[in-house]
């Protein structure tokens, strides 16, 4: 599968979390791109994708190597890294990164201080400025909202030229589960869903995992007031961020999915007329209307 | 004279008395209509109103125009004696039993309402099953007045009143080699019509002749509040226009875009015939363009599917229209895609073009062109071969006749001739803003110096 993405993968300099944010124009980057070792390292591995690129690499990390080492150790393995591309964070906050002649052009990739950005069949380099830009200018934010605004200028900057489709964010702090792990699989606007998904996350689940058990100390019951919280509808909760459905609430019709299939094969020549319609500017037109009260 | 195929004029020159008429028709209905399927309910009492008829006519009154004769209505008017379906089989449809303004207008003239002829589900649509065209039982009589096409051509009533949305009176006049005529927007009530879209809706009469179209117009013209698209401007005497037929001097625009270049030759052949024969009567021919149209198909697409889904909303939401005919609850469901501001666009473009065709009316006195680019499809065909490729049914037998929905302008269809199969062909005139007297003048003398109207379907 070729993952023609863009991707941050960084280290917070403050706590040690380790976190990837990814999004593409093909079905749930969030399920083979971002891969991350509690502790040890982050990556994301991309383009002609092989997963156990970041795999071995994590594991020469966890072996004691730096990230340039894991990394060029990694490659040496693997006989297609003309098609690759990866970056790659070590605990230390030592980034490398690598980009195959042979990844779809635009592709390329920076690395900084605790940060690897990475991206190919991107509309131009444009797209990693703007991500370092927003990462590093919101070193106030947490962690993962910087990750999260990385991937969003990273978007507004042009993206993946195919298009969009799916987006992820997976960090990962001292614990063995991850602290954040949030795929938008299949959407037309995938990293404004993030987004959205991302701010409930907040408000609903993080609380809840303040209480989850931690290595090394006794298990605790979740805090009263969070259980009183998810106990309550999702939409009553707080931070719950009013999503009209297209189809029931903003266009008025309850009909099941085969049925908006074939409604939306029917409407295509007609929008199609409408379109036309749209390009006239009638800005100075009063229209056929009149209300005599 | 034989009562067949008598206009209205004919019939009250005869001096034959109505129940004599209206056994006749109902008589030519029963042995007849089982092929054609055009009415779906008759009057009980229609040889009762006969008989009323001539009893007032024996005391030497008359009530009017249309004095003992029978007319037949479509099924999206309301009728007091009469019930209405608009076509439609879904539960929880019923519609009062009251006279529509047309109707009433109608019987206070005279006119026996004989029955109600079919129109397809709410009047959507340019077929109307399951009715079928007296030329050629195979093929639709258009629609979705398709009904009063069918019954008008073949006899079974002398006129019959349809409904006009996007060209529902003219299609079916046009397939079934009737006159059809849609006044200005506003001319004529639709009061007590089920509503389709209120600002493209309009009422008008199939009719074997132009004088007969006129006549129609007399009676049903004018002011009503209960329609607030109802026009105050006053109605002229129609007759004089019908009695003195002209057409020299006469300005005829010809757009040659949209409405040419896209239909059956055997169409064009007749039409360009007949805008030659009034060239040779002393018209003055001009070709124009109004490349706005190409606009069009967007405009009344938006404002028609947003409309009907309107006024079906309560159906919608209840789950109801899933009991529709499927092609005309795709329609109805397919409006709520449309937005808000495509609406508004749309009944902004409607002033440009509007302007267009004024600048084109400047100039003239009638803008004259086909009615249909194709002669009437068969039953169940949804694409029809023109110019060497295949076209949506739907998309080319409403393609000439909107742009005069969208405008408002009056606009009538009249036989100009028939293609090489047999099949009619039909001759549009449209005119400016009320100027129905032109439209009427102009379509007059071209049925007067032609004989199509004498010529009668196989099945009838």
């Amino acid at each position: 599968m070729n993952y023609n993405t863009f991707s941050i993968v960084a280290r917070c300099p403050s706590t040690g979390i380790l976190g990837v944010a990814v999004s593409t124009a093909v079905p749930a980057v969030g399920s083979t791109c971002p891969h991350i070792s509690p502790g040890v390292g982050a990556a994301s591995t991309q383009a002609w994708v092989n997963p156990y690129l970041a795999i071995d690499a994590l594991k020469r990390l966890q072996s004691g190597a730096d990230a340039t080492t894991a990394l060029a150790e990694a490659l040496s393995a693997d006989d297609a890294r003309d098609l690759r591309q990866i970056g790659l964070v070590d605990a230390a906050g030592r980034a490398a990164g690598w980009s195959g002649a042979a990844c779809t052009p635009w592709f390329g990739h920076l690395t900084g201080d605790g940060w690897a950005i990475q991206g190919n069949m991107l509309t131009g380099p444009e797209v990693l400025d703007a991500m370092r830009d927003a990462f590093l200018g919101a070193a106030e934010a947490a962690f993962p909202e910087r990750l999260v605004l990385a991937l969003e200028a990273g978007q507004s900057a042009g993206g993946d030229k195919r298009g969009k489709q799916s987006a992820a964010v997976l960090v990962y702090g001292v614990e063995d589960y991850a602290a954040v792990d949030l795929r938008v699989d299949e959407h037309p606007y995938p990293v404004a869903e993030l987004r959205r998904v991302w701010s409930v996350y907040q408000a609903q689940t993080m609380p809840f995992l303040q209480g989850m058990p931690r290595k090394g100390q006794p298990p605790q019951a979740a805090p009263d007031d969070v259980v009183a919280m998810l106990l309550r509808s999702p939409a009553e909760r707080p931070g719950a961020v009013p999503a009209p459905d297209l189809w029931t609430d903003i266009l008025g019709i309850d009909v099941p999915p085969q049925r908006r299939a074939e409604l939306l094969a029917a409407f295509g020549a007609i929008s199609a007329e409408i379109r036309r319609l749209r390009g006239l500017d009638l800005t100075d037109i009063h229209p056929a209307v009149v209300f005599r009260p | 004279m034989t009562l067949d195929f008598a206009t209205i004029t004919e019939l009250t020159a005869s001096g034959v008395p109505a129940v004599a008429i209206t056994e006749h028709l109902l008589d030519r209905i029963r042995r007849l209509d089982p092929g054609l399927d055009s009415f779906i309910c008759l009057a009980p009492d229609a040889l009762e109103q006969a008989r009323k008829a001539d009893a007032e006519t024996r005391a030497g009154r008359s009530r009017g125009l249309l004095h003992g004769i029978p007319i037949g209505i479509k099924d999206n008017y309301l009728t007091a004696d009469m019930p209405t379906t608009a076509g439609t089989t879904a539960p929880g449809v019923d519609f009062p039993r009251t006279d529509s303004a047309v109707a009433a207008r109608l019987r206070a003239a005279g006119a026996i309402l004989i029955g109600k002829t079919r129109t397809h589900e709410y009047a959507w649509g340019t077929y109307t099953p399951p009715v079928r065209n007296p030329w050629d039982l195979s093929r639709i009589p258009g629609g979705s007045s398709g009904g009063s096409g069918a019954a008008v051509a073949a006899g079974l009533c002398p006129a019959a009143m349809g409904s006009d949305t996007g060209g529902s009176i003219r299609i079916p006049a046009s397939f079934c080699g009737t006159v059809g005529l849609k006044p200005t927007f506003g001319r004529i009530s639709r009061a007590g019509i089920v509503p389709h879209s209120w600002s493209l809706d309009h009422a008008g009469p199939l009719t074997r002749s132009v004088a007969d179209a006129a006549l129609l117009l007399q009676v049903l013209a004018g002011e009503d509040a209960a329609d607030p698209g109802c026009s105050a401007e006053p109605v002229p005497d129609y007759r004089p226009a019908v009695n003195a037929p002209s057409v020299s001097g006469l300005r005829v625009a010809v757009i040659r875009n949209h409405f040419f270049g896209h239909n059956h030759p055997d169409i064009d052949a007749a039409v360009e015939t007949a805008i030659a024969w009034f060239g040779a009567q002393g018209a003055v021919i001009r070709d124009v363009m109004v490349p706005n149209l190409q606009y069009g198909l967007g405009a009344i697409f938006a404002i028609e599917l947003a409309s009907s889904a309107a006024y079906h909303d309560v159906a919608l939401r209840a789950g109801r229209t899933s009991q529709f005919t499927e092609d005309v609850r795709l329609l109805v469901e397919m409006g709520r895609l449309v937005t808000g501001a495509d609406v508004i666009k749309a009944e902004q473009f409607r002033q440009v073009l509007k302007q267009d065709v004024a600048r084109v009316l400047a100039d003239a006195d009638i803008i004259l062109g086909p009615t249909e680019p194709v002669t009437a499809p068969r039953i169940g065909e949804t694409h029809v071969a023109i110019a060497g490729g295949e076209e949506s049914a739907l998309a080319a037998t409403w393609r000439l006749t909107y742009p005069y929905n969208l405008t408002g302008l009056p606009a009538i269809t009249l036989p100009c001739g028939f293609d090489a199969g047999g099949l009619p062909i039909g001759l549009q005139i449209a005119a400016a803003p009320f100027a129905e007297p032109i439209l009427l003048r102009t379509a007059a003398a071209y049925e007067a110096a032609h004989d199509w109207k004498d010529r009668h379907p196989a099945n009838a």
